[in-house]
C-alpha cells in the first residue's frame, strides 16, 4: 500500500551515502552520531526531571479470584483440575471438549511429562488446540505471562490451553514484570483474552489472528 | 456584596437581556452592581487566535478598568468563556517572568503602569472574578430565587470553557434543579457546540456539523440552557438554519423567568428582544469558497467528506463516541489522574535524558542479539528496511500496524525490491485492499461501514454479498494466515522500548503481532527515538494505561516483549532482530520550546475519540498520517509549520482532548502556539490579523470599541454580509445574526428595574 498522504520527500534513487558496516547494521554511519548530538543538544534545554517511582497500583486480597473475574471479563475461561481424577485423564477430557472437530492437540516441547495428556500431538499448523505452560498469571489484568521458546503452540491453533502452576499467580503486573526481568528469554507473550478485532463495522469479532479461545488453568 | 459586572462584548451586542437579567439576579440576592462603563473586550478571542501582543493589551487594559470600582468584592461574568479568559489566562499572564514581556504591546494608559502593578492588577482580576453561575451557586445561595421554573424541562449546554478550565460541571444544573425545573438527561451536554470564535467562521461546515451533532441528540425541551453566550448564538443559529423554533436561553434569563414569572417576559420581548437575536432566514446551502489559498486544503477537504460522503461522519461519529465512552468507563474505575500525572514524569524523566536512555536501549539490545540502525529520516529509513529484505532475500513480508511505516511509506519501498507485503492488522488489511491511508490511529478503517467491507471482500475474496462481520474476519484470516506460514520477514512499530532491559513491546488485539514477531525468520521493528521508558517496572503502568486510554481494556490481549532473537533449542522464533530508531522530525520537535511536550505521544488515539471536530470528518481531512488533535501539534514540528498550516486551527479549543490524554499533553495550549508562530511568521490571512489588531486597538478606547462593536452587530443584520467575509461565512451555516435592539450598555443607562 502506498501512503496516500506521502511525505514530501517521494522514493528516490538510492543513497549513496548507506553503506553496509561491518557490524552488520546498515544506514549512513554518521546517522547514529548527527541524531544523538541534536538530541543532546536539545535536552540540554529542558528542566532535569526526576523519576516518579513506581506507579502502585491496589493489591488484590484474592488473587484467584481476581484473576478469574478479569480474565472472563476479557472472554477468558478459567478451570481447575479435578482432584477425584489423575491429572492427565483430566487434561485429556479437556482437550477432547475444546476440540470438537478432534483436530488434536499441539502440546509444546516443555510440557512436564505429568502435564502430557494421552491425546495425539500434532502440529501447531493443524491443531485444533494448543497446550502450554505459563510462567506466571497476572490478577491485575487477567493476563497469561507465557515465556516458553515454543510460541507456535500458543498462538496458532484455535484454542489455547495454559497450566498455570501452583504458586504463579502474582497480585500485580509490575510485580510479574519484576520476576522476569532478571531472566529475560528473547520473548514474552501476555495473553489476556481471545483474539478479537471491531476493525469491520465495529462489531467485535474473535479469533481474527489468535485463539479465539483462551482457557488458563489454575493448579 | 459589592459585584461588578463584565457584560462581555458578545452580551453586550446579542445577550443584552441576559446582562440585564444578570443584574437583576445579583440585586435580588441583595448585591450591590456596578458597571464600569469603560469595559470593552477580556481580549479572548485575540488570545486564542494567537495573537499574545494583542490578548494582553487587551487583558491589562480589562485589569485596569475593573480595579476601578473601589472595595469591589466580585467580578461576576455572564460567560463561562471570558471568565476561564480571565481566571486562567489572566493569571499566567501575570505570573510571566518578565514584567517587560506583560507590558509589550500594552495600551498607551495601561503603559504608564510599572509592570509590576499590571502583574497586580491581572492576579487580583483572576483571584475575584466568577463566572455568573458559580457566583450565584457558590457564594450567594441561588436556592433563594425560589421554584418558578416548576413544570419547565430544559436541556443545559455545558460551554467548554466553563466546563473545563473552571471545573463548574454542576452548578448550572444545581440553580436550574433548585428553581424548580426538570434538567432532562442529553448525552451531548458536555461537548463541543462548534463555535470557537473564529474557528466558526473559518471552517464554517465542520463547526455546523458539530452543532448538528449536538441538535440531532437534543431531547424534547422548553428551553436550552447555558452561561455562554457564543455557544448559544451557534446553536441557535444552526438551529433556525435547520428551520426548528427550539429557544434557546441565557442561564440568567431561565432563572430571572423564574423569579418573574410570565410579567417580565412581555417586558423583556418588547424592549430586550430575548428570543429574536437571529434571523429566521434560512441560509445559503452552497458554502463560499475561500479566497485565500492558505486553508484550502483542510477546509477543502472536510466540506467534501461531509457533503459527498455523509456515511464517514456516521462510521467515525459511531466509532469514535463508543471508543470514548469505554475509555471514560476505564479511566472511572482507576485512579486515573494520578496515573497520568505519573506517566507524565516518567516520559518527561525520559525526554530530559533521552541521548542517555537511547545509548543504554541500543547496548541492551545488541547485547540481547538485536541488530540497532538509526534513520535521520523517511528515506533512510525506507533503505535500510529495503536494504535488509534485499539481504535476507526476503520474499514475503508480514506486517503488524504501525503508524511510523506510514509515515515514512514504507510499503511501497518494500514492494520496490520485489516483495509481497500483507498489512495483517484487520483495519489495515481493508485499507491494502482499497488502496488508502489509515485514518485513526487505533482503528485505521473506522470510516469504513460494514456494507463497504462487505462489498470489497466480496469482489476480492469471493465471500457472500450478505456475510457478517464473522465471516469476513474468516475470509482475511485464510489469506493472512497462509502469509505468515511462508513469510521471511515480519515488520512492526514499537509502543514502548524499555532502555534497562532492551525490550520493545508491542500492544495489539488480534495476535497478529504475535504470529508476526514469531513465525518469520526476520523481526524489523521502527522505533521512533521517542518511544523509550526508563525501566522494565514503567511497562506495567504504560501497558494499562495505554489499552485504558486507546479502548477502554485493562489491557491489550496479546502484549509481544521482544528482547532479541530467538537462540533457545528448539524455539520458534526470528534469526535477526532488527530495530531502526527513526528520528524524521523528532529531533525538531524536541529543540522546540514547547512543542517537545507532544514526544510524550503514546499512539493511543484518545484524542482524535474525544475530537468533536474530528469525530465529522474523520482523519482524512487533515491530510497527514497524524490526525486529530495530536496530529495538530505534531505535524507543525516533524513537517514544518508552513506545510502543516492551517492545523492548529482546526479546533474549536474546547478541552477535551487534554482531559482524555493519558500522558497529560497540554494539546490546546499548544495549538494557541503554533498560532502565535503562525502568526509571526505570516501564515495566516491578512484580515485575520487586521481584524484582530483592530478588535484590540478599539478595546483600549471605549468609545471606539462602542461605535465599531455596534456597527458590526447591525451590519450583520443587513445586506453588509457582502462586505464583511467573517459575517458572510458565519450565515452561510446558520441563520443571519440579530443584534438586541439595545445594547447592554444603553439599557444599564436608562436604568434597570
Amino acid at each position: 500500500m502506498t501512503n496516500a498522504h506521502g511525505r514530501a520527500d517521494g522514493p528516490g534513487p538510492p543513497d549513496r551515502r548507506t553503506l553496509e558496516r561491518d557490524d552488520g547494521a546498515t544506514g549512513p554511519p554518521d546517522s547514529r552520531d548527527r541524531i544523538l548530538r541534536r538530541v543532546t543538544k536539545a535536552v540540554a534545554s529542558l528542566a532535569h526531571a526526576d523519576h516518579p517511582g513506581g506507579l502502585r497500583t491496589p493489591e488484590h486480597a484474592d488473587l484467584r479470584e481476581a484473576f478469574s473475574s478479569r480474565f472472563a471479563a476479557s472472554g477468558g475461561e478459567t478451570a481447575s483440575p479435578d482432584p477425584r481424577l489423575p491429572v492427565q485423564e483430566w487434561l485429556s477430557r479437556l482437550l477432547e471438549e475444546l476440540d470438537p472437530r478432534a483436530q488434536g492437540t499441539a502440546i509444546a516441547p516443555d510440557m512436564p511429562a505429568a502435564l502430557r495428556p494421552a491425546a495425539p500431538d500434532v502440529l501447531p499448523e493443524v491443531a485444533g488446540v494448543g497446550l502450554c505452560l505459563a510462567r506466571a498469571a497476572v490478577a491485575e489484568t487477567g493476563s497469561l505471562i507465557l515465556a516458553s521458546p515454543h510460541r507456535a503452540a500458543q498462538i496458532l491453533p484455535p484454542v489455547l490451553v495454559a497450566w498455570v502452576p501452583a504458586g504463579c499467580l502474582v497480585g500485580r503486573l509490575e510485580d510479574a514484570l519484576a520476576g522476569l526481568k532478571d531472566d529475560l528469554p528473547a520473548a514474552v507473550g501476555l495473553h489476556s483474552g481471545p483474539s478479537k478485532s471491531a476493525d469491520i463495522g465495529q462489531t467485535v469479532v474473535t479469533g481474527v489472528h489468535g485463539p479465539g479461545r483462551c482457557v488458563a488453568i489454575l493448579e | 456584596m459589592r459585584v461588578a459586572l463584565f457584560a462581555t462584548c458578545l452580551a453586550d451586542q446579542y445577550f443584552a437581556c441576559a446582562a440585564a437579567d444578570s443584574v437583576r439576579l445579583l440585586r435580588r440576592l441583595g448585591c450591590d452592581v456596578s458597571f464600569p462603563q469603560a469595559q470593552t473586550c477580556c481580549g479572548q478571542p485575540a488570545h486564542t487566535s494567537g495573537q499574545v501582543r494583542e490578548a494582553r493589551r487587551m487583558a491589562v487594559e480589562a485589569a485596569r478598568v475593573l480595579a476601578e470600582p473601589p472595595g469591589c468584592d466580585a467580578v461576576v461574568v455572564p460567560s463561562g468563556s471570558c471568565a476561564a479568559m480571565m481566571k486562567k489566562v489572566y493569571r499566567e499572564m501575570a505570573s510571566e517572568a518578565e514584567s517587560g514581556r506583560l507590558l509589550d504591546g500594552a495600551g498607551r494608559r495601561a503603559r504608564r503602569l510599572p509592570g509590576a502593578g499590571a502583574r497586580v492588577l491581572l492576579a487580583g482580576l483572576a483571584d475575584k472574578t466568577f463566572e455568573l453561575g458559580e457566583l450565584l451557586g457558590r457564594r450567594l445561595d441561588g436556592a433563594r430565587l425560589g421554584r418558578g421554573l416548576a413544570g419547565r424541562r430544559v436541556a443545559l449546554h455545558h460551554g467548554c470553557h466553563g466546563l473545563r478550565e473552571l471545573g463548574l460541571d454542576s452548578g448550572a444544573r444545581d440553580l436550574l434543579e433548585s428553581a424548580g425545573a426538570e434538567v432532562v438527561p442529553w448525552a451531548a451536554d458536555q461537548e463541543c457546540c462548534g463555535f470557537g470564535g473564529f474557528f466558526s467562521v473559518k471552517f464554517p461546515e465542520v463547526s455546523a456539523a458539530m452543532a448538528d451533532h449536538k441538535l440531532d441528540t437534543l431531547p424534547a425541551v422548553d428551553w436550552v440552557v447555558s452561561g455562554d453566550p457564543g455557544c448559544l448564538l451557534q446553536l441557535e443559529g444552526r438551529s433556525r438554519a435547520r428551520g426548528s423554533r427550539t429557544e434557546f436561553v441565557h442561564l440568567a434569563t431561565a432563572l430571572w423567568r423564574g423569579v418573574a414569572g410570565g410579567r417580565d417576559r412581555d417586558r423583556g420581548r418588547r424592549r430586550e428582544a430575548t428570543d429574536v437575536r437571529v434571523g429566521a432566514g434560512r441560509p445559503r446551502s452552497e458554502p463560499r469558497g475561500r479566497r485565500s489559498r492558505r486553508g484550502r486544503g483542510y477546509r477543502a477537504e472536510a466540506s467534501r467528506i461531509l457533503a459527498e460522503t455523509p456515511e464517514v461522519r456516521e462510521a467515525v461519529l459511531g466509532a469514535t463516541l463508543s471508543f470514548d465512552g469505554k475509555r471514560r468507563r476505564a479511566y472511572a474505575e482507576v485512579d486515573s489522574n494520578r496515573w497520568r500525572t505519573w506517566a507524565e514524569g516518567v516520559k518527561n524523566h525520559v525526554l530530559a535524558r533521552l541521548d542517555e536512555h537511547l545509548t543504554e536501549a541500543e547496548a541492551r539490545l545488541t547485547a540481547g542479539g538485536a541488530q540497532v540502525h538509526w534513520a535521520t529520516d523517511a528515506r533512510e529509513a525506507r533503505e535500510i528496511v529495503a536494504g535488509l529484505a534485499r539481504k535476507t532475500r526476503t520474499r514475503t513480508v508480514v506486517k503488524g500496524k504501525s503508524m511510523l511505516s506510514e509515515e515514512i511509506g514504507l510499503d511501497a519501498a518494500l514492494e520496490r525490491t520485489g516483495a509481497q507485503v500483507f498489512e495483517t492488522d484487520l483495519g489495515q488489511y481493508v485499507l491494502q485492499l482499497l488502496d488508502e491511508a489509515p485514518s485513526h490511529i487505533v482503528g485505521p478503517a473506522i470510516h469504513k461501514n460494514l456494507d463497504q467491507v462487505r462489498r470489497l471482500f466480496a469482489e476480492r475474496l469471493g465471500t457472500r454479498p450478505d456475510a457478517g462481520p464473522g465471516a469476513l474476519a474468516g475470509a482475511a484470516r485464510r489469506v493472512l494466515r497462509a502469509a505468515f506460514l511462508e513469510a521471511d520477514m515480519g515488520v512492526t512499530g514499537a509502543n514502548f522500548v524499555v532502555a534497562e532491559t532492551g525490550t520493545v513491546a508491542l500492544i495489539e488485539n488480534e495476535g497478529n503481532i504475535r504470529l508476526a514477531t514469531s513465525l518469520p525468520r526476520v523481526h524489523v521493528v521502527l522505533a521512533g527515538i521517542e518511544k523509550l521508558l526508563p525501566r522494565m517496572s514503567d511497562l506495567a503502568g504504560f501497558l494499562q494505561l495505554t489499552a485504558r486510554a486507546a479502548t477502554g481494556q485493562p489491557i491489550g490481549c496479546f502484549v509481544t516483549l521482544v528482547q532479541g532473537p530467538e537462540r533457545r533449542p528448539g524455539g520458534d522464533g526470528p534469526e535477526e532482530v532488527h530495530v531502526v530508531f527513526v528520528d524524521n522530525g523528532r529531533t525538531a520537535v524536541l529543540e522546540h520550546e514547547h512543542a517537545w511536550e507532544a514526544l510524550r505521544c503514546v499512539r493511543c488515539g484518545a484524542c482524535l475519540n474525544a475530537c468533536p471536530v474530528y469525530r465529522q470528518t474523520g482523519g482524512h481531512a487533515y491530510g497527514d498520517v497524524y490526525s486529530g488533535p495530536i496530529g495538530a501539534v505534531l505535524d507543525p514540528g516533524l513537517r514544518g509549520l508552513k506545510a502543516a498550516m492551517p492545523l492548529p486551527f482546526a479546533s474549536s479549543l474546547c478541552g477535551a482532548c487534554f482531559d482524555a490524554c493519558p500522558v497529560r499533553i497540554p494539546i490546546p495550549e499548544l495549538l494557541v502556539r503554533w498560532r502565535e508562530e503562525a502568526h509571526a511568521a505570516g501564515l495566516t490571512p491578512k484580515s485575520e490579523r487586521v481584524a484582530v489588531k483592530s478588535m484590540a486597538q478599539a478595546a483600549t478606547r471605549p468609545s471606539l470599541h462602542r461605535l465599531a462593536a455596534r456597527a458590526v452587530a447591525k451590519s450583520a443584520a443587513t445586506r453588509a454580509e457582502r462586505v464583511l467575509p467573517m459575517v458572510r461565512e458565519w450565515s452561510s451555516r446558520r441563520a443571519a445574526l440579530r443584534p438586541s435592539p439595545k445594547s447592554f450598555r444603553e439599557l444599564w443607562r436608562e436604568g434597570i428595574e
